[in-house]
């Protein structure tokens, strides 16, 4: 990662900037929303921090290398709104080309006791007064 | 429904506080699909967003709106060969979520 920093530095022009955005090392949250309130929320499943730490590890020895000098930092929440929890596994398996191996969050949302949960829940409200509803995954984005 | 992400804004509204991004020159590492891309080239004047993945590019490609053409040029390559065939020409360049 310190090797991409250093390539990235040669692209930029002597006064350029780069925005590095990636996700906090906080849980992703799967979130049932429901007359814009939140009826279920829980960490995706399998979620580990290990690749954001070693980035941060990356950009804090470019900056104390002195290639980098951070102007802001700032963190946001990303969120993504899908009406179940299929539709949100089939845009995920879409947007994401990299991974071979299914992730545990994928899974859990195709099949499994979270899936089901979701499904319940969904189910419960579909008999209330109809309100749109969303399942929310979100992450943190860190500017540099 | 259709799947919606950060129709909030959040992300672009992080992105511009930190850089103004009008009429300079772009590069986006790590842009698959395009959907940050899209989000921020309306205003922009040239952009090149890159990413190893072919199908994300061709996705990207076919998602672009037609007044974004000849502003964005989505290409397709790998970092290594990025880094050695691009002279430091770059104002601003966008880790989107790829470090």
């Amino acid at each position: 990662m310190v090797h991409a920093l250093e390539g990235i530095h040669e692209l930029l022009r002597p006064d350029g900037c780069l925005i590095d955005l990636h996700p906090a090392p906080a849980p992703t949250l799967i979130e049932v929303h429901h007359g814009g309130i939140v009826t279920f929320s829980t960490p995706a499943p399998g979620q580990t921090f290990e690749d954001i730490r070693h980035a941060d590890d990356a950009i804090a020895l470019v900056i104390e290398d002195g290639l980098f000098t951070i102007e802001q930092v700032s963190q946001f929440e990303l969120r993504t709104y899908a009406s179940s929890a299929a539709e949100l596994h089939d845009y995920i398996v879409e947007e994401s080309g990299y991974d071979e191996e299914p992730s545990s969050e994928l899974a859990a949302l195709q099949d499994g006791e979270l899936a089901a949960q979701i499904r319940g829940c969904c189910r419960r409200q579909a008999k209330g007064p109809r309100w749109p509803r969303s399942i929310r995954s979100e992450s943190r984005g860190s500017t540099l | 429904m259709t799947v919606r992400v950060d129709p909030e804004n959040n992300e672009t509204r992080a992105l511009f506080a930190v850089a103004d991004l009008g009429g300079r020159r772009v590069l986006e590492i790590g842009c698959g699909t395009g959907r940050l891309t899209r989000r921020y080239a309306a205003e922009r004047r040239t952009s090149l967003p890159v990413d190893p993945w072919a199908d994300g590019i061709a996705r990207a490609k076919t998602r672009l709106p037609a007044e974004l053409e000849g502003r964005v040029e989505f290409r397709q390559i790998s970092f290594s060969d990025l880094v050695s065939s691009q002279p430091p020409s770059y104002d601003i360049v966008i880790l989107a979520h790829s470090l």
